[in-house]
């Protein structure tokens, strides 16, 4: 499903260049479950960011579904984005001014799916979460379990392919961390293919495959035991 | 669309303060504007109801008198009514037309004043006046018939239909033959009821009528089809030229082929702003009220652009979901525009609600009409698109900006910064913000000033403890015993000391006279003020007699005021007593005022040149100044007179008994008449700046609220200049910066927008002082002290409003920094 070859990202700020990856050769495949780990500034949410084709990469070949995005201007990256990846992020990052619901369906509204669906979606969504009660609710109003699932539920209403996830319990205690990690198994079950970025190696040995970087390379691309 | 109207209907309500501030700015902005467009379509325009108003026109008339810049008058002598179409002008119609008056009509028990249009029927065609019953030609065809509009009508005879009853006007009986329709709009034809131009209640004497000179109201025509306004003109100028008007100038006036006079026909569409008696003022007023409309919305437009991309650099976060989401610039782009759309919107609605409110306030100062058609669809309309346009261009910046947020920086918490176009774009905003701040308030200033300075003008007269009335025909002279028996009842009144005729109140300048000046036949002549006055005048004003005594004139048949003299008559006319001030005294060669008492000099002549009138100089006063700020001083000669003229002026200890002995007095002697607004001297003497000081009122206005929008645009970025440095704030206090240095970087932020605008704003700001008090003569010489006064305040303003996040700034710990 996914394909990188010598795949390499450098941030430019004046006259100093940082090497963020360095010629990356990785494949993916679709359902499969993906853990990326390492220290911080290793490159992992450098590594998501261009799998979820929000970046792009300075060299090499990103191939996405058969297509070699890596030279691609924004607005394509943006039009193929639409409807294929998911993401969940550690701070939730919800729109305060939206309810729950309008939230959710944000995720529909740029996409293709036809509006008069867009409730059933949702609705679907939120229940498939066990957040439906809180359909009108601000997420401030929210515990962080609850902004996260609210998340989670944004990310999987359009039914993407791709869910990435970056460090997703991060700003949660472990019983609700846990909670969340139970759902992303259960969607990778489900034929989603999951790439998460975790510290923990707890949730990282719930992946089928672990992938540990150290400065920009790959030090290790494991098969779970 | 509509989500994106929901969401930014919830970031209003999130954020109170924002959206005050936001609001505030562009709704008075848009409130001006709005009340500027009714005066474009209630004054400017003609009224909507006539006819082809590009084809009907005024005659106007200008004089040519040699070493004299005569203004166009918007008024022709009426004779042009009842011979410009039989000299074969292309005029299809043409009417005379005296307005300007209001008459106490009396209906029984009932009375009203209305103001009366004394016309021809001709006018109907011109005005397209439409009866809503009766027969408005015969109103205007039959001397003992009046047409009435509906209001006054039903003001008139509530309970029924007035068609058929009798109406009075000074005495005068007249049968209402006619209704007039609403009209849509009034501005040529503002009136409450039409009276044919022959009727006797007409107050204009048969010599008026037939006079080449004399101008007490207008002629309108509709010009011919196929022809044009200029051809009207031509025939106006040629048979002026051929006519005896032309013949009777003196000689010198028509040497070498000269002009006495102009005519010109100005079409309706140009009449507000080209037409005479203040067309060119109009216009100035007109450009002043759009261009602090203009100054205000840029001013407003700036603060909404600068502290809404303020608020998208907040919603960093926000918009990188979206494009996560997917959303495509466009998309992006789209919902910034329809956001400010919302508020242009909202904006839009509070301001016409503002304009509402104080179209009648500002239509008094101004003296125009600006509620009519406030609500009329295609204005309504108008406001619409341009909220739509303003929120549409508003939008382009703050979605700019929105297009530039980098998804992963945003999504991991990471501020974002505009980068440094961004942070120069807005520099330059808050800058151009502080210049039009500038340039408001220092020209404000200044013409405060200058009002100060005009009002403290010492003119040599007592003004306190005087309170003026105007006596009907105090100019024809037609009702003189009725006004000297007036003047005689007043005197035995409680509370009236003294009493004095003159032409017009000194110094509120609503009638003149000139009058050319010799010591004898052999010149030169020169130009002097010739005021009719009765020997009570100098001491009513405290004006003390440097030399010579006062004594009552002897009975001559003199003319009045507004009598025009007869070309040929050149016998000799009997001496009269005259006083003339000191200026008068020294141009006519006499050393000292002793040596002009008793001297007889020769008055009454045309400009500049040797009249023939004796006159015996009685005595000598100060000088004194009768002109207002704008004209030169002029010497001054009062010829002493025993007839009524125009003003009466009362002197006593309180105005209350002198206003009482007038209410009380009146009716006896002018039962068909009620006084005109009865003013002290102080009041009269502010008639002539009543402009200036609307204006100046206005500007003040505009300057608080351009100041205080100027205060809140330096409350948000001073925040966002703090929230965005903190960093550098804390690990500069962890190595000791101290308090002011603190300060200082706050300080920095907005100090050089302060020169830039100083820079930019100062000399447009001098430029329009200078503008303004070049209209006076007399001018003060420190106005221009408001330029940097109004810098001192600008800047006052800005640390004021900047002090609380200097505060906060100063405040912040520096074990901040050691957390992140």
């Amino acid at each position: 499903m996914l394909k990188l070859r010598q795949l390499s990202k450098l941030h430019r700020s004046g006259d100093i260049e940082t090497t963020a990856l360095d010629r990356i050769d990785l494949d993916i495949e679709a359902g499969e479950y993906l853990a990326v780990t390492g220290p911080s500034g290793c490159g992992k949410s450098t590594l998501l960011g261009i799998l979820g084709l929000l970046d792009a990469p300075t060299a090499g070949e990103y191939w996405f579904d058969g297509a070699d995005v890596a030279g691609w201007n924004e607005a394509r990256l943006t039009h193929l984005r639409r409807g294929r990846i998911g993401f969940v992020f550690q701070s939730f990052n919800l729109i305060d001014d939206l309810s729950v619901s309008e939230n959710i369906e944000l995720a529909l509204e740029y996409g293709d799916v036809p509006a008069r669906e867009h409730r059933a979606r949702v609705d679907e969504a939120m229940a498939r979460l066990g957040i439906a009660h809180r359909a009108r609710h601000r997420p401030s109003q929210l515990s962080g379990g609850q902004q996260q699932r609210v998340a989670i539920a944004r990310a999987i209403v359009a039914r993407p392919a791709l869910l990435l996830a970056d460090e997703p319990t991060g700003n949660l205690d472990s019983a609700h961390g846990d909670e969340v990690m139970r759902i992303l198994r259960e969607l990778n079950a489900e034929g989603t293919t999951l790439v998460m970025v975790t510290h923990s190696p707890a949730h990282a040995a719930q992946a089928t495959r672990t992938l540990r970087l150290l400065d920009g390379r790959v030090l290790v691309d494991a098969l779970a035991a | 669309m509509l989500k994106d109207l929901r969401v930014g209907w919830r970031q209003f309500i999130a954020d109170p303060g924002y959206t005050a501030v936001i609001m505030l700015g562009l709704s008075v902005a848009i409130a001006c504007c709005y009340l500027v467009a009714q005066v474009v379509f209630n004054e400017v325009l003609p009224d909507p109801d006539v006819p082809d108003p590009a084809h009907v026109v005024n005659i106007e008339f200008r004089g040519n008198i040699p070493g004299q810049q005569e203004d166009w008058f918007d008024q022709a002598p009426f004779v042009f009514g009842t011979t410009l179409r039989q000299a074969g002008a292309p005029v299809s119609a043409i009417s005379r037309s005296l307005d300007g008056e209001d008459f106490l009509v009396h209906a029984g028990a009932r009375s009203a004043r209305l103001g009366l249009e004394f016309a021809d029927p001709d006018l109907i065609d011109i005005f397209g006046l439409r009866a809503s019953a009766g027969d408005v030609r015969a109103a205007l065809a039959r001397p003992d018939a009046i047409a009435l509009t509906e209001a006054s009508a039903h003001g008139l005879f509530p309970d029924g239909d007035a068609l058929g009853k009798t109406v009075t006007v000074r005495g005068r009986a007249l049968t209402v033959v006619a209704l007039v329709a609403a009209r849509a709009q009034a501005t040529e034809s503002r009136h409450d009821g039409y009276v044919s131009f022959d009727s006797p209640v007409c107050p204009v004497d048969a010599d008026t009528r037939t006079a080449w000179y004399s101008m007490q109201g207008k002629v309108f025509a509709r010009v011919a089809r196929g022809f044009k306004p200029e051809d009207v003109t031509v025939a106006a100028q040629s048979l002026f030229d051929n006519g005896p008007g032309a013949k009777s100038v003196p000689a010198p006036w028509s040497a070498g082929g000269r002009k006495a006079a102009f005519l010109r026909a100005t079409p309706l569409t140009r009449q507000y702003l080209e037409g005479g008696r203040g067309g060119h003022a109009r216009a100035v007023q007109l450009l002043a009220l759009a261009g602090g409309a203009a100054l205000m919305l840029a001013l407003a437009v700036v603060n909404y652009v600068n502290l809404t991309s303020v608020r998208t650099l907040a919603r960093a976060r926000e918009i990188a979901v979206r494009k996560t989401l997917g959303a495509s610039p466009w998309r992006l782009t789209a919902q910034f525009m329809f956001e400010s759309a919302l508020a242009a919107g909202v904006a839009a609605a509070i301001g016409l609600l503002l304009a509402w409110w104080l179209a009648p306030t500002i239509g008094e100062m101004l003296s125009m009409h600006l509620d009519n058609g406030m609500f009329s669809t295609g204005r309504l309309l108008l406001l619409a698109v341009g909220a739509i346009a303003l929120g549409t261009c508003t939008g382009f910046y703050p979605a700019r900006i929105a297009l530039t947020v980098n998804c992963i920086g945003a999504l991991a918490g990471r501020s974002h910064d505009e980068g440094a176009v961004g942070r120069g774009l807005r520099r330059a905003m808050t800058a151009l913000q502080f210049a039009v701040a500038l340039v408001i308030a220092a020209g404000a200033g200044a013409m405060l000033w200058q009002n100060h300075h005009v009002d403290a003008l010492a003119h040599g007269i007592r003004t306190t403890g005087l309170l003026s009335v105007n006596v009907p025909d105090g100019y024809s002279g037609k009702s003189d015993a009725v006004n000297l028996a007036f003047r005689e009842a007043l005197s035995h009144e409680p509370g009236v000391e003294a009493m004095a005729w003159s032409m017009d109140v000194p110094g509120r300048g609503e009638a003149r006279s000139s009058t050319g000046i010799a010591r004898d036949s052999r010149g030169p002549g020169f130009n002097a003020s010739l005021v009719p006055v009765d020997t009570r005048y100098f001491d009513v004003y405290g004006i003390p007699l440097l030399a010579g005594k006062l004594r009552e004139p002897p009975p001559l048949p003199e003319a009045p005021f507004m009598a025009h003299a007869d070309a040929a008559d050149t016998a000799p006319k009997p001496e009269a007593l005259v006083v003339v001030d000191l200026t008068a005294s020294r141009m006519l060669g006499f050393a000292g005022p002793q040596d002009a008492i008793d001297k007889v000099i020769l008055g009454d002549g045309d400009f500049m040149t040797v009249g023939h009138d004796p006159l015996r100089i009685v005595a000598v006063v100060p000088d004194i100044r009768l002109e207002d700020a704008r004209q030169a001083p002029l010497a001054h000669v009062f010829r002493l007179s025993g007839r009524a003229q125009a003003t009466l002026t009362l002197k006593g200890p309180r105005m209350g008994p002198l206003r009482a002995a007038i209410a009380r007095t009146w009716p006896r002697f002018f039962p068909d008449d009620e006084p005109e607004e009865l003013q002290t001297v102080d009041e009269a003497l502010a008639v002539p700046y009543r402009h200036e000081r609307r204006l100046a009122q206005m500007a003040t206005v505009t300057t608080a609220i351009s100041l205080l929008l100027s205060a809140f645009g330096v409350y948000a970025l001073a925040a966002y200049t703090v929230r965005r440095s903190a960093r550098e704030i804390v690990v500069r206090k962890l190595y000791g910066a101290g308090r002011a240095r603190i300060a200082g970087l706050v300080a920095r932020e907005f100090a050089p927008l302060l020169a830039v605008a100083a820079v930019a704003g100062l000399p447009l700001a001098g430029w329009l002082a200078h503008a303004w008090i070049a209209n006076f003569t007399e001018r003060s010489a420190t106005a221009f002290w408001a330029l940097p006064l109004a810098l001192v305040a600008l800047a006052a303003m800005t640390a004021l409003a900047a002090a609380r996040h200097a505060v906060i700034a100063m405040n912040m710990r520096p074990s901040q920094a050691l957390r992140d």
